[in-house]
């Protein structure tokens, strides 16, 4: 069931995005759930593999835009800790799940939208497929 | 400290047994300092086996002080007994101690043992020491040469030292014997390097089964 991604966000310019998406009209359905960080550098492997394990189908760790981090460098250091949790889960097997890293400035309000609702869109496809 | 790096989780899969109860067992010491076997390492690993293509039965996590001294690992005793399978995040001492402590259990090896050697920055550790057993570092200013020399030569450096660097690896690689004769330059101690150094002596090394030390004066 793609019934829940959970969105871990940076408190600057991925939340400001965020708020942008839902000042413009753009909801995000009900599946998706956010957990905000000071900034995505503090994201690590264990908080992103127990939601997976915890039942989120997909974790999309949302950070500032490359070379836009407040804290220089955190969405980076995010970057490469979700393509370690990425390989995990493929040498894994694990089926099913998924940990994407994206990217939003604070006027991507609409493009947010679509990526996210993207990500909803291909849980369900696979699940039909199933 | 002993530097270890995890096996790919396609192999510990091949090598766990299906719908098995399995405790991973993480090693507070060495392993977590380099990052490949300590309580976050449990628990990432742990998560992953939980998810993973081949079904357990179960999947716990627990990490103790140090794997190779059994004070510690008795404390997990109740643990191993409702477990059919251990998984060990220790290097190899950690791994055999385990394995002599529950000769009853399948003990399974979840990291590649590599080195003895030091975290020179993030996410880089690099080789010190071979334990040969006859330390010469008081000759070469503390830096071996048996070690840092890719050749293990022990009267200064090949012809493949260039501007510093070893021939194995130019852009990364220092030339061990360029390290020592610096330092003992800075040290005024150059004529440290004079005498010629007889070949390494190995049987302090492993030679003749595994090395034990033995020391009256601690024994009880």
């Amino acid at each position: 069931m793609s019934d829940s991604i959970l969105i871990v966000h940076c408190a600057e310019g991925a939340k400001k995005a965020l708020a942008r998406m839902t000042e413009e009209g753009h909801e995000l359905p009900p599946q998706f759930k956010t957990f905000e960080l000071p900034c995505t550098g503090s994201v690590n492997e264990v908080l992103l593999m127990e939601n997976l394990q915890n039942g989120a189908n997909g974790v999309v760790v949302l950070g500032c835009r490359r070379e836009n981090c407040k804290h220089l460098d955190g969405n980076l250091k995010a970057e490469r800790k979700v393509a370690r949790v990425k390989r995990l889960l493929s040498e894994a097997g694990v089926e099913g799940k998924f940990v994407e890293m994206v990217y939003a400035a604070p006027d991507e309000g609409k493009r947010l939208h679509e990526t996210l609702l993207g990500y909803l869109r291909a849980g369900e496809a696979e699940d039909k497929s199933k | 400290m002993i530097v270890a790096e995890q096996k790919p989780i396609n192999m510990i899969l091949d090598m766990l047994p299906e719908n098995k109860r399995v405790l991973v067992v993480g090693c507070d010491t060495c392993v977590t300092v380099c990052l490949a076997g300590g309580e976050k390492e449990v628990k990432i690993l742990s998560a992953a086996l939980r998810m993973a293509r081949k079904q357990f039965a179960e999947v716990k996590g627990i990490s103790i002080e140090r794997q190779c001294d059994g004070e510690f690992i008795a404390e997990i005793r109740e643990q191993v007994a409702q477990s059919d399978v251990v998984l060990s995040m220790a290097c190899g001492a950690g791994v055999q101690m385990m394995s002599d402590f529950f000769p009853e259990k399948a003990v399974l090896p979840a990291l590649n043992t590599l080195f003895m050697g030091s975290n020179e920055g993030a996410g880089y550790w690099l080789e010190r020491c071979l334990g040969c057993g006859d330390c010469v570092l008081d000759l070469t200013a503390g830096i071996c040469p048996r070690t840092r020399c890719s050749k293990g030569l022990m009267n200064g450096p090949c012809g493949g030292s260039e501007n510093g660097k070893c021939e194995v690896d130019p852009e990364n690689l220092d030339c061990g014997w360029n390290l020592i004769y610096q330092r003992l330059k800075s040290l005024n101690r150059l004529d440290t390097l004079m005498p010629i150094r007889p070949p390494q002596d190995w049987s302090k090394s492993h030679d003749g089964g595994p090395r034990r030390l033995i020391r009256e004066d601690v024994k009880l």
